[in-house]
């Protein structure tokens, strides 16, 4: 069996993973990437809209603009889940960090004197949002690879990580599966990073990548010591394109888009009177729902969908600054924005929740792991992510996780038993494999996967209810004891999906039932998390952050709280002018 | 058209180049056509319910990431863009060939366009500090060209669909010419033309594009290639028959 051994392992090649491997070969460290894909065809590449920093770059439009103005659009979009000081470190660092992305050469907009250029976005109390047309993730990653490249850091990709290796309290590394040859491969590391990104995938309606499968969630909490941070803090989009659901951007109402009702009424400022379009997500999704639910939605083959409206923005506008919106549109639609309105429909698009960790990226209850970027819990944005500040969080937790796992991989030496507990867990994982073979196929975790993410979609979405999450959290126990009895089809140890799948699903579900039995548990209502049985916000019980435990031998996860960080902004109104969405008569 | 009574057949080149007892076949396929079906979604359909052991690359779903590019009726295409409702009832499915073959309809581009960045040392090359307090300034009518050279997504379609690049295995490739193309106009860049001599002022380089246009026809980003090795090449030839800088 092949062991590599590095300081720093970083597992995940997008936007966090890669600023992270620079910082930390800036250390000094030894280092490598391990990841699914070829860097560069991360999911963060499929970033949009923007990145938030508060550059003041757009004179009146920008206006006074301060890492402060930064830090309350973002503690008031996060309905007051955030950690403060978090909020805080990441804000101020905010300008350095991205103006050395352009100085890796991101190709930013630029404005008429040549600076960076700023969108509105949803949320924002001024025009932040830097960007490179509509392709600003690709156009990030793109650079930061090329530091990578520069540096010569090692890369392993086609190569599926499985699990970490503790010994005792320590993370030592991970064993892996090369995708390519089937092999299991082990890695032997000072420090672990996880930056392997989002969880869409547990819903069947998601912007998402298909590899978007919550895999360093389930690393870290299948370890039984660390915890999840708030899963059911789940965004849904506004605008994912109907039904093929693929992101159109929020700097389409950024740059001046509507949504609209079947009467073409501009039915958001009903729901939201001082942001209208541009309030956050979570108020935007519940208004469109509303929408819906009175009857006045569109009705399409695949259920009824609202518009998204640029015709008024013009052909140039369109195609200089959205011009994958207009692709994405024609492309995988037949519509052209231009002339043509666009179906939408809020879908699962990000995880507030994750694999909590400290303000300097180290993960909860071990030593030897960190997070950072989307799988992780920060906690920047509580119970709604703004528009924009999830790119801002992979590169400063990118550089904050680097940056501290280099520094504690320095101090670290090899410990007595890590070889014994490298060949244990490689042991361990390989007997998985040799059970799934060994298996009939009596269930096919692809079934499985769509039988969990469509009861996702409909029980534990926007508009929640006690009810409702009661059933899922019973039909996910039964779908989770139907995954132990996955057998594979195909007896083979590389190169097979069925397989990749097959290691995954019952960790998935796992997954699903913390967001479930979470969000069951939360009797109130914050930002992304409605219930319509709880629908005020109440500070006076639930202004902490929950936390899940693998338990032994149980599904469903041990539910502890803990009281967030407040520095700077005590709870208050968010500023949107929201009204309370009208009860559920005719769902 | 999307007529859903359309039973649409897909014909798909099945191989593991790791399995000795593997040999290169086509396996057929059947699939209801349905609204919004692709070349992808139908593999999903066939992968997940009909035979698991197919395999191919599948990632954004979207036309941004690159990496689902396939031979559809013997012209490269992304299997996530590729629309059933533009194609016949009878499709056939097969990997790239250019590139390393992983199995059935799945290849590894990772190898290839890393080598092709260090080739041509496909980083910023600058002789100023990072300064904190401000960017680097440059004009939105310098920066446009660069951003539509940079919206190459490294699919490997141009690579594919080029008979220079097939011919000749040390050739840059339009995806390489125009990956040099974005550092050489990009105002922020210091390097002089001369220090990409070694790799475009060769056969392997500029001169070895047989103008056949492939890769304009099949860019799923629809990047102006041959404009881009136009201007590339009256640079080079500026430098190298006149002296211009
Ligand atoms: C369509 C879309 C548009 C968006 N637009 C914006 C926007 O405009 N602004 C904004 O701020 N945010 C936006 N976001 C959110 C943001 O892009 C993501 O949250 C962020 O890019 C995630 O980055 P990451 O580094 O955490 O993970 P990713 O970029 O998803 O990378 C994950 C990495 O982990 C690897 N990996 C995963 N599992 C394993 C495993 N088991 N073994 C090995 N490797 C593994 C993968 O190969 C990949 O390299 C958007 C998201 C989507 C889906
Ligand atoms: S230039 Fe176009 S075809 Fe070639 S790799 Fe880039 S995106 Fe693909
Ligand atoms: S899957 Fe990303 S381009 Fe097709």
């Amino acid at each position: 069996m092949k062991i590599f051994d590095y300081d720093v392992i970083i597992i995940g090649a997008g936007l966090t993973g890669e600023r992270a491997a620079v910082a930390a070969h800036e250390d000094g460290s030894s280092v490598a990437i391990i990841s699914l894909v070829q860097p560069r065809q991360s999911h963060s590449n499929a970033a949009q809209g923007g990145i938030q920093c508060s550059l003041d770059n757009m004179g009146e439009q920008s206006a006074g603009d301060d890492w402060k103005l930064h830090f309350d659009d973002t503690v008031r979009g996060s309905d007051w889940g955030a950690d403060q000081d978090v909020v805080e470190q990441v804000t101020r660092a905010a300008p350095r960090l991205i103006r050395e992305m352009e100085y890796f050469g991101c190709p930013f907009n630029r404005t008429s004197d040549g600076k960076i250029e700023q969108r509105n976005f949803g949320g924002t109390s001024v025009w932040r949002a830097a960007f490179a047309a509509d392709f600003t993730g690709h156009a990030l990653l793109y650079a930061i690879d090329q530091e990578v490249m520069r540096k010569g850091i090692e890369i392993f990709w086609r190569v599926q990580v499985i699990s970490l290796i503790l010994n005792g309290d320590r993370v030592i590394g991970c064993v892996a599966m090369d995708l390519r040859t089937g092999e299991l491969i082990a890695f032997h590391a000072g420090s672990t990073i996880l930056a392997t990104g989002g969880s869409g995938k547990l819903y069947s309606e998601s912007t998402n990548a298909i590899i978007c499968r919550g895999d360093g969630q389930f690393l870290a909490y299948n370890t039984g010591k660390v915890p999840l941070g708030n899963m059911e803090a789940v965004q849904f989009h506004p605008t994912g394109m109907y039904p093929v659901w693929i992101l159109l951007t929020e700097g389409c109402r950024g740059d001046g888009g509507v949504l609209r009702n079947k009467d073409h009424h501009e039915f958001m400022w009903d729901y939201a009177s001082a942001k209208g379009n541009l309030a956050s997500r979570d108020v935007v999704s519940r208004g469109m729902i509303s929408e819906i639910r009175a009857g006045r939605g569109i009705e399409g083959d695949f259920g009824p969908h609202i518009w998204l409206d640029l015709t008024h923005l013009g052909r140039d506008k369109i195609i200089s600054r959205l011009r994958d919106v207009h692709d994405i549109a024609r492309d995988f639609a037949g519509i052209d924005v231009v002339t043509e309105m666009a179906p939408v429909k809020p879908v699962q698009h990000f995880m507030m929740g994750g694999v909590r960790i400290d303000i300097d990226c180290r993960a909860r209850g071990v030593e030897g792991l960190y997070a950072g970027g989307e799988c992780a819990c920060w906690d920047m944005h509580g119970f709604n992510r703004l528009g924009g500040n999830s790119m801002l969080e992979t590169i400063a937790s990118g550089y904050f996780s680097g940056t501290t796992a280099a520094k504690d991989a320095s101090g670290r030496t090899s410990g007595a038993g890590d070889l014994a507990a490298i060949h244990d867990e490689v042991k361990k994982q390989d007997e998985i494999i040799e059970e799934l073979h060994r298996h009939d196929p009596e269930q096919n975790s692809f079934a499985l996967h769509e039988e969990m993410a469509v009861l996702m979609t409909e029980n534990v979405g926007i508009f929640r209810t006690g009810e409702l999450l009661e059933a899922a959290v019973e039909q996910l126990l039964d779908i989770r004891a139907r995954a132990d009895r996955i057998g594979l089809t195909h007896k083979v140890r590389g190169r097979s999906l069925e397989l990749e799948m097959a290691l995954r699903i019952p960790y998935m579900v796992e997954l699903a039932l913390t967001i479930a039995q979470g969000a069951l548990k939360r009797t109130e209502s914050r930002g992304g998390h409605y219930r319509e049985d709880y629908p005020a916000r109440n500070d006076d019980e639930w202004l902490n952050r929950t936390l899940a435990y693998k338990q032994e031998g149980d599904p469903l996860p041990r539910l502890e709280y803990e009281e967030v960080v407040l520095t700077h902004l005590p709870p208050g109104d968010r500023g949107y002018g929201e009204k309370a969405p009208p009860p559920a008569k005719d769902k | 058209m999307a007529d859903n009574k359309r039973t649409l057949k897909f014909k798909i080149y099945r191989h593991d180049p790791q399995d000795p007892s593997s040999e290169p076949h086509y396996d057929t396929f059947e699939v209801q056509d349905r609204p919004y079906l692709s070349v992808y979604l139908a593999m999903e359909e066939i992968q997940q319910k009909q035979d698991q052991s197919l395999y191919y690359d599948i990632c954004c779903r979207s036309n941004v990431c690159g990496s689902c590019a396939v031979n559809v009726n013997g012209q490269p295409k992304l299997a996530c863009k590729t629309q059933m409702k533009d194609l016949p009832d009878e499709v056939i499915v097969e990997p790239l060939r250019y590139f390393d073959h992983i199995k059935d309809v799945a290849v590894d581009k990772g190898r290839w366009f890393m080598e092709m960045s260090h080739r041509l040392k496909g980083w910023m090359h600058t002789d100023k500090p990072f300064n904190e307090k401000i960017e680097n300034i440059q004009k939105e009518d310098d920066r446009i060209p660069v951003y539509e050279a940079e919206r190459c997504i490294e699919c490997g379609i141009c690579i594919e669909a080029c008979g220079a690049a097939h011919h000749d295995p040390e050739y840059l490739g339009s995806a390489g010419m125009n990956r040099a193309y974005r550092f050489i106009i990009d105002t922020r860049d210091v390097r002089a033309l001369d220090e990409f001599a070694e790799q475009l002022f060769t056969e392997s380089g500029v001169f070895g594009c047989e103008a056949m246009l492939g890769c304009r026809n099949f860019c799923p980003k629809e990047i102006p290639l041959p404009y881009h090795f136009g201007i590339l090449r009256r640079r080079i030839l500026g430098r190298i028959l006149l002296g211009k800088k």
